[in-house]
């Protein structure tokens, strides 16, 4: 087989890892390395991390899914993978931030909804995950400022999630200036 | 700059029949309002055109509008414990619009006293700067929920005009009814803004300057 012909195909990922990540990314003039706060579906979210901005990968939309307990307490696990959003992107220092939200084990995409505008403050535990798979906790704000469902069409619904977050992991680790503006595809939803 | 050549000559030989007796420069302005928003940025428009031949009615504009500031509500929010979550903003954007292109008039009407009603129509390019800045923010603990940042549109535009040209007190005149269309432009990126490139309806007043006169 002559591979050399078939070079040019390996270059295809890092095309699109290229191409799409940044497409939704529109540069927040006063925040540099951050992306606008929206509320537009735009898939981004972005944040400081002791002063680094991080970014989320891609256009992929996070995890949002309800984690069962086996109690009357469930958690709501948001997550998305994240990396350096400069030029020492590879030698990223995480590679994921989530929250773990209690709540009750009927919680469902009703109460979803009913997020919108509330601001858990200083109560959310959050978790950053670096490259070696280690766990690093601390408690954040998240504050939904727009929850909404919106309908392309009649089987085609979609949650729409914006808002902002910060926290601190220990005394080292500062959580700053999270913005997210995520669209969330409801089939993707185990509640 | 050959083809840019070429439409300049296509233009001064297509507004031949039209002859001026004189080369003029004229000066006008006035207020002008925008078709192309829902809230509508309004400027004071100057503009000036050159009408150098005396056989062709072949113009030359340039037009500089100023804007009055247009205020608006932006939200702005906060995940600081100590400070009220939302707040509400006033967005001032400001525009400075500079147009310059090529045009001819065509007289469409001429009474005894050799007042004329003409219509101008030109094209060229425009560049709009949209300037946005948000009043009392506080941008160290707020963040503005889908923020206008400033932009700059610069394309191609056409316009038309009808003017009254008469004469008063030896002095040539004019009143003008302009409308040009919004640029051809493209935006820098996909973002939405809450504004859009203007398409100004501009009602001015000027004087004719003659030179050349015999």
């Amino acid at each position: 087989m002559n591979y050399s012909k078939n070079f040019h195909l390996f270059f295809i990922p890092l095309v699109f890892l290229t191409t799409c990540h940044f497409s939704n990314f529109y540069p927040d003039p006063d925040d540099p390395g951050l992306s606008r706060f929206t509320s537009r579906g735009y898939n981004v979210a972005t944040t400081y991390v002791n002063g680094k901005s991080f970014v989320n990968t891609g256009s992929f939309t996070p995890i949002l899914q309800k984690d069962s307990t086996g109690s009357t307490v469930d958690t709501l696990h948001f997550k998305w993978n994240i990396y350096r959003n400069d030029s020492t992107y590879l030698k990223s220092a995480y590679q994921s931030i989530s929250f773990l939200m209690p709540v009750p084990s009927v919680f469902n995409k009703t109460n979803l909804l009913a997020f919108n505008g509330q601001r858990f403050l200083n109560s959310v535990p959050v978790t950053l995950q670096d490259s070696s798979l280690r766990n690093f906790e601390g408690i954040a704000t998240l504050y939904f400022v727009s929850v909404s469902e919106t309908n392309y069409s009649s089987n085609q619904k979609y949650i729409k999630l914006s808002g902002l977050f910060d926290g601190n992991i220990g005394d080292s680790i500062h959580i700053t200036k999270g913005r997210f503006d995520f669209e969330i595809y409801e089939d993707y939803l185990n509640f | 700059m050959k083809t840019f050549a070429n439409c300049i000559y296509i233009l001064i030989s297509f507004f031949s029949f039209q002859a001026n007796a004189q080369s003029f420069i004229a000066l006008s302005t006035g207020i002008s309002t925008d078709l192309n928003n829902a809230r509508p940025f309004y400027t004071v428009p100057v503009t000036l055109r050159w009408e150098p031949f005396k056989h062709s009615s072949f113009f030359i504009e340039s037009i500089q509008g100023t804007c009055f500031t247009r205020l608006s509500k932006a939200d702005a929010f906060t995940t600081s414990s100590q400070l009220s979550e939302h707040v509400v903003l006033t967005e001032a954007t400001n525009l400075n619009i500079q147009s310059i292109g090529v045009g001819g008039a065509i007289v469409l009407y001429t009474n005894k006293k050799n007042n004329r009603f003409t219509l101008n129509l030109s094209m060229g390019i425009c560049t709009e700067l949209f300037k946005v800045k948000y009043r009392n923010y506080d941008m160290a603990n707020y963040e503005v929920l889908n923020p206008d940042v400033n932009t700059r549109f610069s394309g191609l535009y056409a316009s038309i005009a009808g003017t009254y040209n008469f004469h008063k007190r030896k002095q040539d005149m004019f009143l003008m009814m302009r409308v040009q269309s919004p640029s051809s432009a493209s935006g820098p990126d996909h973002y939405s803004l809450s504004f859009h490139k203007t398409a100004p309806l501009e009602l001015s007043f000027g004087y004719k300057l003659f030179y050349n006169k015999k």
